[in-house]
């Protein structure tokens, strides 16, 4: 297929990416700088904190908290986290009782405008499978061993419904304010495989 | 059963929130290419998303858990695009394969915007 010559900047998928990037903006499909901003918006601007604020509001706003259940896609609408992959979202709250797991088990889907981009071990291959099939055994290797009697409900992203896991809030955070509680909250505990 | 690949082994990067959104500037650029044209609604998302699907549930998609399976991530998001584009008559393969090979075979000591797709000006071989 393609002839890799020694002087060659790039081989394998980065020559592919820059022939096809030269390809669509020599068609006028794409702007390099568009992309260049599209790049930085996701390396430096959308990420988890987005999330953390959202359980923060909701640890110390109960009303928040209610419509955050209620109508996921508004109450973080409220807080200006909207966007591409985030256009359904559920909140799905953590209990004494229940704790929930998000998975994507056929390919990566997730939360973006909360949660950024997906971390390298949600995407692969054993965690698409085992999260739906041990999850007890995957919360185990993450470090967090839940009592039998805890439910924990499998959540397999499909279709357009992106999920946000609500973590309980712990004890001895009454003092905090919410940018402090912010500050605690992981992405791990908003995908599921940890509490805060 | 296999262990979910342990970050700071296979990617040896911490596993805690704060490690890099992508591997590698190729990725990036890739995963930017898939958004902005779905943002100018040359697909759906569910097109790419159908491609992505089948990509990672290909035979020979590696189900290895240790660097295969995480590593080809972006490749497998990479083959959607190439295959997106060519249903769509946007990149047709042929076209992508001359492109590839013009690219490999341009010498680019020069060049350092990626934008200009290694082909230096000015620049005789």
């Amino acid at each position: 297929m393609s002839a890799e010559h020694h002087l060659a900047p790039e081989t394998g998928p980065a020559l592919r990416v820059k022939a096809m990037e030269a390809l669509l903006r020599e068609k006028g499909l794409v702007d390099s700088r568009a992309i260049d901003l599209l790049v930085e918006s996701y390396e430096t601007k959308i990420g988890p904190r987005n999330g953390a604020k959202v359980v923060a509001r909701a640890w110390v706003d109960p009303a928040y908290r209610a419509r955050l259940l209620h109508d996921a896609t508004a109450a973080i609408a409220e807080l200006g986290f909207s966007g591409v992959q985030g256009e359904d979202m559920v909140a799905l709250e953590n209990t004494p009782d229940v704790h929930n797991l998000v998975v994507c088990t056929l390919c990566s889907c997730y939360p973006w405008p909360t949660l950024g981009l997906p971390p390298v071990w949600y995407k692969s291959a054993p965690y698409r499978a085992r999260a739906v099939s041990d999850p007890r055994g995957v919360l185990r290797e993450f470090g967090l061993d839940l009592p039998e009697n805890v439910e924990i409900r499998v959540w397999d992203t499909s279709a357009e419904v992106r999920y946000l896991v609500i973590p309980e809030r712990p004890r001895g955070t009454e003092h905090m304010t919410e940018d402090e509680l912010a500050d605690i909250v992981t992405r791990d505990a908003m995908i599921g495989v940890a509490k805060v | 059963m296999s262990r979910i690949p342990d970050l700071g082994a296979v990617a040896r990067i911490p596993s805690k929130d704060g490690e890099p959104v992508f591997q590698a500037p190729w990725e990036a650029r890739a995963f930017a290419m898939a958004l902005r044209l779905f943002e100018q609604r040359y697909y759906t998302w569910q097109e790419f998303q159908d491609h992505l699907i089948a990509e990672i549930a290909s035979p020979g998609a590696s189900a290895d858990p240790g660097q295969g399976a995480t590593m080809g991530y972006y490749e497998h998001w990479l083959c959607a695009l190439e295959k997106l584009l060519s249903e769509k008559g946007l990149v047709v393969a042929d076209v992508l394969d001359a492109k590839i090979s013009e690219l490999a075979s341009a010498p680019a000591p020069y060049d350092e915007d990626p934008s200009t797709g290694g082909v230096p000006e000015g620049h005789s071989n």
